[in-house]
């Protein structure tokens, strides 16, 4: 072999090596954004998914688009703040807007979670009637084991634990296909907006959008990302994990939706209960589709369970300056294992009110966490443009325009649903 | 008659100057950064989006309301606030600081100002609840519900030290000899808890010799931002303080070109031993051994031996076993300090030596030494290569550290804490006779006011 030869040889192994450090690179960073995208198919997303398929068939598959790009946008800001500033997202609200401002968004904030939670739990109580335990037994056992985790245990590999719970969710993606739906149809609703202003429909929205760009995961990811480190140069393979993780995780949503109106929507079911959110499932697991929708919800319910009152407190206990972290023992930091505490009792006791109608309950929780989103958003936009905090990294244009459209859109939509909702009350 | 006044009720007070006028209003404090307080030396009064600076000795009460000594044109002629200027609330106020002495990273939340020794100062930073309440303006209904003696939590201003200094400020004061009192497995525990920035600030700020400590006693996370985050040339002086396995642990989890960087600017005998530590694959005995030990040529008399020992006052790990080398480095036996003390003082330790050593080869997986030191009691093992060349010793800890399963692995955590809380209730006491001198310091100053 002559010399060039081998230099070439040389040059094009190292530029292997080089992809592989990359792909290297990339999979340690694969976490973050993909956890926090499959949480939020919690069992408020189940439900609302569900529902808005079942409810209005193919008609809402074109939201997820928008979505999709709003979800990249504002995960992509999270991790960006993160890696650029090293601080968390409350930690910065704190220091750029001061005291009121950050009670003001850490109440908001609560309240979004405490909804998340209530829906999680209920998504618990939902996966025991499926299985056919009581409510009275699988809540208050599984809300004690959450606490026992989150206190005493590694948080970290339950976390994992739960995330893997979830693949039962691909079951929507094969169903989806089982389902045999006219694909016609769907490429069409899909790409063809069809918007109706009933105030159902605007309801569903808000929920779609809520629970896909949650307030909590903001403060998630973003404190993710400063735990990991990831430095400022690997920032483009974070990128591309959130935008791979935010469409592997709406694709799910998308199949949801998909399967509820070819099953439940053409057979002219609406979903009330749990078991009628799983029927959708019947065309792949047949008479076993209760138990592959209860082990998927409980996956998701638990995880979710088990993230937002951490992140909470986290975000609370940073903000308003008091001692944090799981590390350290309920002495010396009451107030976060407070906060986790009465997360987790609000969300049972309203779990167990009798013949609560947990589906509805899901639902109007994500709602609710849609409408609290352009507040926390809002502050988020404010720091993302600040020269002094972000340095070179600002916000760009096109992210200012995307991220301001779904404050505004969002807000839009609540005035809307509000309006009706005071119109059809006189 | 007000002891102590805070920085949340003062704010934004109206200013009038001598003749009653209102000439603006307080936007900030400059103060002048000291050991035990820090010196108030202006205000920084507000006036149409513009920031006078207007020296302390023109204030007759500061308060609700701030009365001058001087009229507005001549409060006026101080000139701007400047860029360097150190101002309380922009840099103090609501930002996270360390607590020093408590190992913590805190939160102001209101900032306590008196009169000490005749001058106007920054005593200390609230970082409870109270003051978090106050600054709310909810004291008053409030005060009913949190007693107040439960959530006082003012912090003397000598422990707190500021995470980041602004470049484009002097440094607020960094107490570094408060931080080099700290052990180093204690500052490591605190750096878990920080950002990397406020890590590698840290860390800037403490001497070789402790940095080097830290680093080793990190978690591997930590210590993975800290060598991103710090100057190659800081690292290496750091380096320097530490042992080729410890240096080859660290380097590891760097880029290639700092790497390299690194290997240019350390001492060449230092990067060979690091670099033949590196060749070893992570789990074998090459890897972890320490490359400092004690060897003693054949021909040596026991008397010459322990001559030599006092000499080179070796370090306790590496004292029990003595090795005995042919010219050429290669391992013929090992003594342990028994056989030496017990010998007969004139006789060669090539005579009374044992031959008939354990030896492991440098890649001996980590396991099977963990076997041989659990099943021989040992607490060492001396490494050597193909030759039979003496190349390391690898002590039974750090074997034990490795193969150690999590949960023992949290144990060791668990102590380290432990000794936290010890250290912690020295520095408790510490801090109460502290916060007595401060206590008088304020007494002190209520009766020169009082004068």
């Amino acid at each position: 072999m002559t010399h060039e030869q081998l230099s070439v040889i040389q040059r094009i192994s190292s530029s292997i090596r080089f992809k592989w450090k990359g792909l290297l690179i990339f999979f340690s960073l694969l976490g973050p954004g993909l956890i926090t995208a499959f949480a939020d198919n919690d069992a408020g997303g189940v439900s609302t998914y569900s529902v808005a398929g079942a409810t209005f068939g193919y008609n809402v598959l074109w939201a997820l688009i928008p979505i999709t790009i709003m979800l990249i946008v504002v995960q992509e800001m999270s991790a960006r703040m993160g890696i650029v500033t090293g601080k968390g997202l409350a930690d910065l609200i704190r220091e750029t807007y001061g005291i009121r401002l950050t009670l003001f968004l850490m109440s908001g904030l609560f309240l979004a979670n405490l909804a998340t939670v209530i829906a999680d739990i209920a998504g618990i109580a939902a996966a025991g009637d499926l299985l056919g335990i009581a409510r009275m037994i699988i809540v208050p056992i599984s809300a004690i084991l959450l606490l026992v985790f989150i206190i005493k245990g590694n948080y970290k590999s339950t976390e994992k634990f739960f995330f893997f719970l979830i693949i039962f969710y691909l079951a929507y993606v094969l169903t989806g296909f089982l389902a045999k739906p006219d694909w016609a149809v769907v490429m069409k609703t899909t790409f063809v907006p069809k918007i109706s202003f009933t105030s159902e429909y605007v309801y569903i929205l808000i929920g779609l959008i809520g629970t896909t760009i949650t307030p909590w995961m903001q403060f998630y990811l973003q404190s993710e990302y400063v735990e990991k480190g990831t430095q400022i140069k690997n920032y483009k393979y974070a990128r591309s994990e959130i935008v791979m993780s935010s469409i592997v995780s709406d694709t799910i949503s998308f199949f949801m939706i998909l399967t509820c109106a070819a099953t439940l929507f053409y057979a002219g079911i609406r979903i009330n209960t749990a078991q009628e959110a799983a029927l959708s499932l019947r065309p792949l697991a047949g008479n076993y589709a209760y138990i592959f929708f209860a082990i998927g919800l409980l996956g998701a319910s638990a995880l979710g369970a088990i993230i937002v009152p951490i992140s909470t407190a986290f975000s609370i206990c940073e903000g308003i300056g008091f001692e944090t972290g799981v590390n350290k023992n309920f002495k010396d930091a009451p107030v976060f294992y407070w906060i986790i505490i009465i997360l987790v009792a609000i969300g049972v006791a309203i779990a167990l009110i009798p013949s609560l109608p947990l589906i509805k309950i899901m639902v109007l929780s994500q709602v609710f966490a849609g409408m609290v989103l352009p507040i926390i958003m809002i502050s988020t936009l404010k720091i993302m443009n600040k020269k002094e905090i972000m340095g070179a990294y600002v916000n760009s244009k096109t992210f200012n325009i995307i991220a301001y459209s779904t404050v505004y859109l969002t807000i839009g939509l609540t005035i809307c649903l509000l309006v009706s909702s005071i119109q059809s009350i006189f | 008659m007000i002891t102590i006044i805070y920085l949340s009720q003062i704010l934004n007070s109206k200013i009038f100057d001598s003749q009653g006028k209102e000439i603006g209003v307080l936007e900030d404090l400059i103060i002048l950064d000291g050991e035990k307080h820090a010196e108030i030396v202006a205000l920084a009064c507000r006036k149409n989006n513009e920031l006078f600076r207007i020296p302390i000795n023109h204030v007759s009460i500061i308060g609700k309301k701030i009365n001058l000594t001087v009229i507005k044109e001549k409060a006026f002629s101080f000139g701007n606030v400047q860029n360097d200027d150190l101002k309380l609330k922009g840099l103090v106020l609501d930002k996270q600081l360390i607590d020093v002495d408590g190992l913590k990273v805190v939160r102001v939340n209101d900032v306590a100002l008196a009169n000490v020794h005749n001058k106007f100062c920054v005593i200390g930073v609230d970082v409870g609840i109270r003051g978090f309440i106050r600054r709310l303006s909810m004291l008053k209904v409030l005060e009913k519900i949190i007693p107040a003696k439960a959530s006082n939590n003012l912090l003397a201003w000598e422990f707190v030290a500021p995470l980041e200094p602004d470049p484009m400020h002097v440094h607020l004061k960094i107490p570094r000899n408060s931080l080099k009192e700290l052990h180093p497995a204690d500052l490591a525990d605190l750096m878990e808890e920080l950002s990397h920035e406020e890590r590698a600030m840290i860390f800037r700020a403490l001497d070789e010799e402790t940095a080097a400590d830290t680093l080793i006693e990190a978690e591997p996370s930590v210590q993975k931002s800290l060598v991103q985050s710090i100057k190659v040339k800081k690292i290496a002086s750091v380096f320097e303080k530490m042992s080729p396995d410890e240096i080859a642990d660290i380097i590891t989890m760097m880029d290639k070109e700092k790497a390299e960087e690194l290997f240019e600017i350390l001492p060449p005998h230092i990067v060979k031993h690091v670099k033949e530590i590196l060749r070893y694959s992570e789990d074998s005995a090459g890897a972890i051994m320490s490359t400092e030990f004690i060897t003693i040529p054949w021909n040596y008399t026991a008397e010459q031996t322990i001559n030599k020992m006092r000499e080179l006052s070796p370090s306790a790990a590496h004292i029990y076993y003595i090795y005995v080398v042919k010219e050429s480095n290669e391992l013929m036996g090992v003594l342990s300090l028994r056989h030496l003390i017990t010998a007969d003082p004139n006789k060669r330790v090539c005579d009374f030596m044992n031959t008939e050593m354990l030896k492991v080869h440098t890649s001996t997986s980590k396991r099977d030494m963990a076997k041989l030191f659990s099943k021989y009691g040992l607490l060492a093992l001396p490494v050597v290569d193909e030759k039979g060349i003496l190349k390391g010793v690898v002590t039974a800890d750090e074997v034990i550290e490795t193969v150690m399963p999590q949960a023992w692995a949290r144990t060791k955590v668990y102590h380290k804490r432990k000794r936290t809380t010890k250290n912690n209730g020295e520095i408790d006491k510490k801090i109460k006779e502290k916060n007595k001198q401060a206590q008088h310091d304020t007494r002190t100053a209520e009766c020169n006011t009082e004068n």
